[in-house]
């Protein structure tokens, strides 16, 4: 059978990262000399030439040795795939163990290679570098267990873009529009607006692809992002919550909590800065410079919290009164503070 | 007062999932308890000044703190505080805790004095 060509004309980036470096070089020849101007190839004989390639070039696929010094394969393997979630990592190693092939797939590699099979003849290989790096010519596609949805959403709507997010699950299936930076609306298969916004931000897994904007068959939602994502988030932690309790039967005297009542709520005030406390956007705020002060020592707070392992990573702060509610988000580049108040 | 704060506590470390928790009296003086090695007393102790700080600055911004929570990757803190100072706490497992029973338990929580 033929290779399959690449769809696009422009030689597509590999980089091989292999502390061997014979067989880098010999494995690149063969790159270069097998379909001439097919490939760009770099290599880097250890993590941190690799990292460095990363940043400086638009790399299409790399090929990774699993045994490494002071940085293995399948480290690198992970932080790749939380840094570059799109690239398609094929795994590249003499050490072929059924450990080793769960692990690698399990971290997110396309394809995981016993380089004593293979080594003698590169050309057994081709065909199938060339078909994972044939990625699709438009939009992209990634994996939910790789780059979380909200994250998607959040690099979409920070950068004000207008694109159709088509998300598919095992379980369910839906678009979400987001057009100049704002979601406007969602679709499943038996909801629409923020329900179905809601409902796909629960996936805990499944595929996306980021389309060409598309206008939607109406328009149902028109919260701004920031609070969508905080209140899919509290949701997807109540479901949790919930799915978690064996209630054991009150006593006679003992009050019964309220019941949680869903209350539709309106935006008051949005402050987002970034971790240097530059003031990023802002919708509304009483006072701008106090809400900054806030996140600032809210975040010294969760900062002295995370030496405690059990409190490391604080992702949210809710404050809540009949009156209103206050989320505030601690991220490495980012603080959020969004304050609600129940709709009337 | 003590005692409704230390029969409080009691329940609390009942509470299936709960790792520590803590009592702050407007004299600002801190009463807690350890449920698991993982978090001792002295631990919660610390927690609880750090997170006093927090309901104050957000007291200071005139967010009301009648229920606050905190999430982490592993343990959320819950906690009710008044002005004043007075403030109960529960450090829970997020994912053996129920929150039913947290919020039983804060809602029993000895807040004013009897």
């Amino acid at each position: 059978m033929d290779t399959i060509h690449l769809k696009a004309n422009r030689a597509k980036r590999i980089l091989i990262v292999d502390d061997d470096t014979a067989f880098t070089g010999i494995f690149k020849e063969f790159l270069l000399a097998h379909r001439p101007g097919t490939w760009i190839v770099h290599t880097a004989d250890h993590y941190a030439p690799a990292l460095t390639c990363l940043k400086e070039n638009a790399i299409d696929l790399i090929v990774l040795d699993l045994n490494m010094p002071v940085m293995d394969g399948l480290q690198l393997l992970s932080l790749i795939k939380r840094t570059h979630p799109a690239i398609p990592v094929v795994m590249f190693t003499g050490l072929a163990t059924a450990e080793n092939r769960a692990a690698s797939l399990k971290a997110g590699a396309a394809l995981f290679l016993d380089k004593t099979e293979v080594a003698g003849d590169l050309k057994k290989i081709y065909a199938a570098l060339e078909s994972i790096a044939a990625t699709p010519t438009e939009g992209f596609r990634g994996m939910l267990r790789q780059v979380g949805l909200p994250d998607v959403l959040q690099m979409e709507c920070l950068n004000r873009k207008s694109t159709l997010l088509e998300v598919t699950a095992s379980s369910d299936a839906g678009r979400i529009y987001i057009e100049d930076g704002s979601i406007i609306h969602a679709e499943t298969h038996t909801q629409s607006g923020e329900p179905a916004l809601f409902q796909l931000l629960a996936l805990s897994g499944g595929e996306f692809q980021i389309k060409p904007f598309t206008p939607p068959p109406r328009h149902t939602i028109d919260g701004h992002w920031e609070s969508l994502l905080m209140e899919s988030a509290r949701l997807r932690d109540e479901a949790f919550a919930t799915t978690q309790i064996t209630k054991p039967a009150p006593a006679a005297s003992e009050p019964e909590p309220p019941p949680e009542v869903s209350v539709a709520r309106k935006v008051e005030e949005i402050v987002l800065c970034s971790a240097t406390g530059e003031l990023l956007y802002e919708w509304q705020p009483k006072n701008v410079d106090r809400r900054i002060q806030l996140l600032d020592l809210i975040s010294n707070i969760a900062l002295s919290f995370a030496k405690t392992p059990l409190l490391a990573r604080g992702e949210r702060l809710e404050v809540e009164a009949p009156e209103s509610r206050v989320v505030l988000l601690i991220q490495p580049d980012r603080r959020i503070f969004v304050q609600s108040v129940p709709k009337p | 007062m003590s005692a409704a704060i230390q029969s409080w506590l009691e329940q609390a470390a009942a509470c299936r999932g709960l790792l520590a928790c803590g009592f702050r009296k407007a004299d600002r003086s801190l009463t807690v308890k350890s449920c698991s090695a993982a978090f001792p007393a002295a631990q919660m102790e610390q927690t609880m000044r750090k997170l006093f700080e927090a309901v104050y600055a957000l007291q200071q911004n005139q967010i009301p703190t009648d229920r606050v929570r905190w999430h982490f990757e592993t343990a959320q803190l819950h906690c009710v505080a008044r002005p004043g100072g007075v403030m109960a706490v529960l450090l829970v497992n997020k994912e053996t805790a129920g929150a039913a029973e947290i919020e039983r338990l804060l809602a029993k929580a000895p807040l004013t004095p009897t």
